[in-house]
């Protein structure tokens, strides 16, 4: 019988980008978090910081992304190594894209500025929590894809979650919608509340896209956990 | 000189469709060209494989990859009874081409329909063209031999580059040229199958890449049989790829056989997943 005997330059390369990306959902997530924060304060400074720092996690989001392209040529990788390389570019996008959702928040703050809130905020901190909760979760699988039995089951909890949330966003949108026809002066704000509700919906997109990659990394099947929910056209 | 690679493989359906075994891997073929069947081979006393049951598709390429020392060699030559020129070989089980099984043909017969080229090109110490005719004059074929030389060069891609020096000895020919002569030498013949044992190992980037292209222009009419420890090699040029491995007591065995794409891409076996992964070898 033939030894194990690892690949340890592709192994510690592997190992290294995995803890990149975990650093780089990290910084994803804080941002996120912040963002949230700096809406329901009003705390435009921090709003502004945030935006301006985009670019960082922009960068380190491309870091990740030749760092992959780059073991790929140099390791020549198959099979399942092949399958996290690749997958590790994609999710590093929706990372970026997620710290882009959480800086058009922010966007939307100084938008509405100092105007006080037309609402009280009851189903966006819901929506929230589960946006944070689905990004953990997801990403967490996918460093974890060694754990099959695990990580497949995270995965596909997530679609649970994503039904939650699209859910709440189409409650939030009908919400305003009502509300704001029979008030015109609530559409400025109230359009931009329903942005702030469809960026959250967007980020649990992505932490689903996050997870029918960890599936693939874990079977090499590419599976679509949900389809285009379009409900609230109905 | 820069060459323009045009070795992007677009996958053809399979004309001789596959039935499933119990495993998903591919196990059985509708009209297989080349067949082993509870396949030993022994060297002196020594079992170098055990119970090898494969079935070769007609005009497809099938890789067989492993480690070193896994039988690999040893199974492709079995087809064609090189196995017969080592004194100590003794084979158990059957070998079947064209369901004929080849103990049933003669040895003469079977080496012209089922051709080999080898690691290091080995090109006869004459001209180009009495490389190519040696094959054909020896089988006592009484065709326009000039025809017979430039077709097989043709159809080897070599054509072009020794036309005009068909009278040269071989051995002036680069490395690359050589292997290709080879081939031509060997398809001067028409087979059926060729064999090849590392066809690429001895050869520069680009000699490589045009020994691949014709593997795949000649799949259309030859069914190829090609042993590589290259796995970007196998997975380029292969419609189905076979994975042996030693087991016990350092016996060869045939671990798992399938597609291409599940071979490198998701093999079902956690011993052919470490290997193609370059964890064991």
């Amino acid at each position: 019988m033939r030894k194990y005997q690892g690949r340890k330059s592709l192994d510690l390369a592997l190992l290294e980008i995995d803890t990149k990306i975990t650093v780089l959902s990290s910084q994803v997530q804080a941002v996120f978090k912040d963002s949230m924060k700096s809406f329901y304060n009003k705390d435009l400074k921090r709003s502004q910081k945030i935006i301006e720092e985009d670019i960082l996690i922009n960068n380190f989001s491309k870091e990740v992304e030749t760092q992959a392209i780059e073991i790929i040529r140099d390791q020549a990788p198959l099979a399942s190594d092949m399958r996290k390389l690749t997958s590790l570019i994609f999710v590093s996008q929706e990372l970026e894209r997620i710290a882009d959702y959480s800086s058009g928040i922010c966007k939307i703050n100084l938008k509405i500025g100092d105007e006080p809130f037309i609402t009280k905020f009851e189903k966006i901190p819901k929506m929230e929590k589960i946006a944070i909760k689905m990004l953990k979760d997801s990403i967490s699988a996918f460093c974890n894809a060694s754990d099959m039995k695990s990580a497949s089951k995270a995965a596909r909890d997530l679609i649970v979650q994503d039904d939650e949330i699209d859910h709440l966003n189409s409650q939030v949108q009908k919400d305003l919608i009502k509300r704001m026809s029979r008030a015109p002066k609530l559409v400025k704000q109230g359009t931009y509340i329903i942005w702030i509700a469809h960026n959250l919906e967007r980020i649990a997109d992505r932490s689903t896209n996050i997870a029918e990659r960890t599936l693939y990394v874990i079977s090499g099947d590419s599976a679509v956990l949900t389809p285009y929910d379009d409900s609230f056209y109905d | 000189m820069v060459q323009t690679r045009t070795s992007i493989k677009s996958k053809q359906k399979s004309s001789s469709s596959p039935e499933k075994g119990s495993s998903d891997s591919i196990t059985s073929f509708n009209d297989p060209v080349l067949e082993a069947t509870n396949l030993h081979v022994y060297y002196g006393k020594t079992l170098a494989i055990r119970n090898v049951n494969i079935q070769v598709p007609k005009n497809k390429v099938v890789s067989l990859i492993g480690p070193s020392g896994c039988g690999k060699s040893t199974l492709i030559r079995c087809f064609n009874r090189m196995n017969d020129t080592i004194r100590i070989a003794k084979i158990d089980g059957e070998i079947f081409y064209n369901k004929t099984n080849v103990y049933d043909l003669d040895p003469a017969e079977v080496r012209y329909k089922i051709g080999m080229v080898f690691q290091k090109p080995n090109p006869f110490p004459k001209s180009v063209y009495e490389n190519v005719a040696f094959g054909p004059k020896v089988n006592g074929i009484k065709d326009d031999m000039d025809e017979i030389v430039m077709e097989s060069l043709k159809r080897a891609d070599l054509w072009k580059e020794v036309k005009d020096r068909l009278k040269e000895n071989a051995y002036g020919l680069s490395g690359g040229q050589q292997q290709r002569l080879c081939i031509a030498r060997a398809l001067a013949v028409n087979p059926a199958v060729i064999l090849m044992d590392e066809p690429c190992s001895a050869l520069d980037p680009i000699s490589t890449d045009r020994i691949e292209d014709l593997i795949k222009e000649l799949s259309s009419s030859v069914t190829v049989l090609i042993v590589t420890h290259n796995m970007q090699q196998a997975a380029r040029v292969s419609d189905y790829a076979a994975c042996m491995m030693s087991g016990k007591e350092q016996v060869g065995e045939l671990i798992e056989y399938g597609e291409v794409n599940q071979i490198f891409g998701n093999p079902k076996d956690k011993r052919t997943e470490d290997y193609v992964t370059g964890r064991i070898g």
